[in-house]
């Protein structure tokens, strides 16, 4: 992604990321984890959210600092480095919310020829995991290194 | 082609690398709880679905 992004903070273990989100609400710490599924240790889990006054972090917030653009290509850049450490491995991606899921499909699709330079990316369609392909009303996704 | 396709992936993550610093701090505050509906959604399509081929 050509966009703007934001600069990491990322855990030695590539799991964790924290970045700052700035723009009108002020300065807003986000985190980006992976977390691998018990029985299917292949794949992690991606979310991500605002850390809220407590440490913890809220997927569910809307930041309100007009950058999503910028946000999304941070997290994509942390994708990137996640599969630097753990190249074999997929990413499983899905939104807390529908609007989430949607903002996360046409990420993918206003990007997807560059993505697809890298990744191989799937969504799930009737139960099954097909190729990524736009305008295809998708809600869960797999991304792998291209083989 | 295949070729072409890692160099590019190589290349862009190099460019990429710049932008993410190490902290050794970040490590303790994983918190997972947020995860759960996800976690759980994920993991009944992955039982469903599988890997794809």
């Amino acid at each position: 992604m050509q966009f703007e992004k934001y600069e990491i903070n990322a855990s030695v273990s590539l799991l964790l990321f924290e970045f700052n989100s700035v723009g009108p609400k002020g300065i807003i710490k986000k985190q980006v984890e992976f977390e691998a599924f018990p029985h299917n240790p292949t794949v992690f889990n991606i979310g991500f959210g605002d850390v809220d006054v407590s440490g913890k972090i809220n997927d569910l917030v809307i930041t309100g600092n007009e950058d999503s653009q910028k946000v999304l290509a941070t997290v994509a850049l942390t994708v990137f480095k996640f599969f630097e450490k753990y190249p074999s491995n997929y990413v499983y991606a899905t939104g807390s919310t529908k609007a989430r899921s949607r903002l996360y499909r046409m990420g993918i699709a206003n990007n997807l020829e560059e993505i697809l330079l890298s990744f191989d990316v799937f969504a799930l369609f009737e139960n099954k995991w097909e190729r990524f392909v736009k305008d295809k009303n998708y809600d869960e996704f797999l991304i792998r290194l291209k083989r | 082609m295949k070729k072409e396709n890692n160099i590019s992936t190589l290349t862009q993550l190099a460019k990429q690398a710049a932008k993410i610093k190490i902290s050794n701090k970040l490590n303790t505050v994983a918190d997972t709880a947020f995860f759960k509906k996800k976690m759980e959604k994920g993991a009944k399509t992955l039982a469903v679905a599988g890997l794809p081929k």
